[in-house]
């Protein structure tokens, strides 16, 4: 099956995902490496260690339609979110920056 | 329509409003001051156990991996560190405390856009190398003073909504045609009369026009913060739109949009974690 990087919340890890990027702790240590499958005993350790989030590849059951659809969903929401700033380089700035990483996100 | 708000007006309602609560006003006034402060925090959050509910809840929660149930608080402090719980206190108390009801106030959308500012403040007080529990907490309290105004002038509150509705405006612009001051200069007389530290005063007062106040990072801070949740949809309702920006607050803080973009997924997360651990 296809797969999809997400960021969770640690609430949110389950034993069995994999992580997709390292984990650093906040002096900037590396405490896992990519491709650590997490359990029991490595959860417990990043919550000790005050880790709040962990981004990780998790199965993608969605059809192509089903992604294009979301695609244009997501569009239409940015596009409303920023309506008032058409005309402003700023939040234009912003604004793509947002759909580029819905769109990685999504796709 | 009735006169318009004056700073009179505002002090001489304030008692409309609950009190601060007292373990809010500890870890707000005392975060320089953290070893004489923990004792006393968990005299506080011992003696009520609707604090230490939520806490074990949290550390259970975080710890849903591993097999032994954390059944009590220093348990939970040592799991979640005591930022997280200092964090989870200041969040539970802030939100029990302040649920106030008026025709079209939202408590439970007043406070999810209040935790979504609070994030997104923090991340960006790290990335510019400010305090970042300070910048959460300003982001936390930014908008009391909307409590303030939906509680003691609801039907002004009304007539500000009909405004902003008709104008397709923010809140802020509404209010202050309105009502001639703005939720965040309501919230700063509300935060001077608690006895808050200035930070927050500042925070709260300029967040909706820095450029007409002359305050430094926290300020400018909780001001992009507050556009970056609303470009990232956290803490919306449907009809939620992007705010006014102000350049020189975000050209002030040294931030380029191309690096916070690297910390929306963290922003994302960070976000559902603070709703689920609150119960939202």
């Amino acid at each position: 099956m296809k797969m999809r990087r997400v960021v969770v919340p640690i609430q949110e890890a389950q034993t069995g995902m994999l992580l997709a990027e390292e984990v650093r702790n906040a002096a900037g240590g590396v405490l896992l490496t990519a491709g650590t499958e997490l359990d029991e005993a490595v959860l417990a350790g990043l919550c000790r260690r005050g880790v709040e989030c962990l981004v990780v590849d998790r199965p993608d059951p969605r059809s192509e339609t089903e992604i294009a659809e979301e695609l244009a969903r997501m569009e239409a929401r940015v596009r409303h979110l920023f309506h008032r700033h058409r005309g402003n380089p700023e939040l234009q700035l912003l604004m793509q920056a947002v759909l580029e990483y819905r769109r990685k996100a999504l796709a | 329509m009735s006169p318009a708000l004056s700073r009179e007006t505002v002090l001489s309602r304030i008692a409309d409003l609950p009190a601060l609560p007292a373990v809010v006003g500890d870890i707000l006034g005392a975060i320089e001051d953290e070893a004489e402060t923990v004792e006393r925090l968990v005299g506080r959050i011992n003696a009520d156990p609707v604090l230490v509910a939520r806490i074990l809840g949290a550390a259970n929660a975080a710890a849903q991996g591993g097999r032994q149930r954390i059944g009590s608080l220093m348990d939970a402090i040592t799991l979640l560190g005591f930022d997280r719980v200092r964090q989870l206190v200041l969040m539970t108390a802030l939100v029990r405390q302040f649920q106030p009801l008026a025709p079209g106030f939202d408590p439970t959308a007043f406070w999810r856009h209040s935790f979504a500012v609070a994030v997104c403040a923090g991340v960006l007080a790290r990335e510019t190398a400010f305090g970042e529990e300070l910048a959460f907490n300003a982001g936390l309290l930014h908008d009391i003073g909307q409590l303030l105004i939906v509680v003691a002038f609801p039907r002004e509150f009304e007539a500000v909504l009909a405004r902003m509705e008709a104008l397709d405006s923010d809140i802020a612009e509404a209010e202050r045609e309105v009502l001639g001051l703005d939720h965040g200069q309501v919230g700063s007389i509300l935060a001077g009369c608690w006895r808050l530290p200035e930070a927050f005063v500042e925070a709260i007062d300029g967040h909706h026009q820095p450029d007409a106040t002359n305050y430094e990072a926290y300020s400018n801070i909780v001001h992009v913060a507050e556009v970056l949740s609303y470009a990232l949809d956290i803490g919306t309702v449907p009809r939620s739109a992007v705010p006014a920006l102000s350049e020189r607050a975000r050209a002030h803080l040294g931030l380029s949009w191309p690096d916070v973009a690297g910390r929306f997924g963290e922003i994302e997360a960070r976000y559902r974690a603070a709703c689920l651990d609150l119960g939202f």
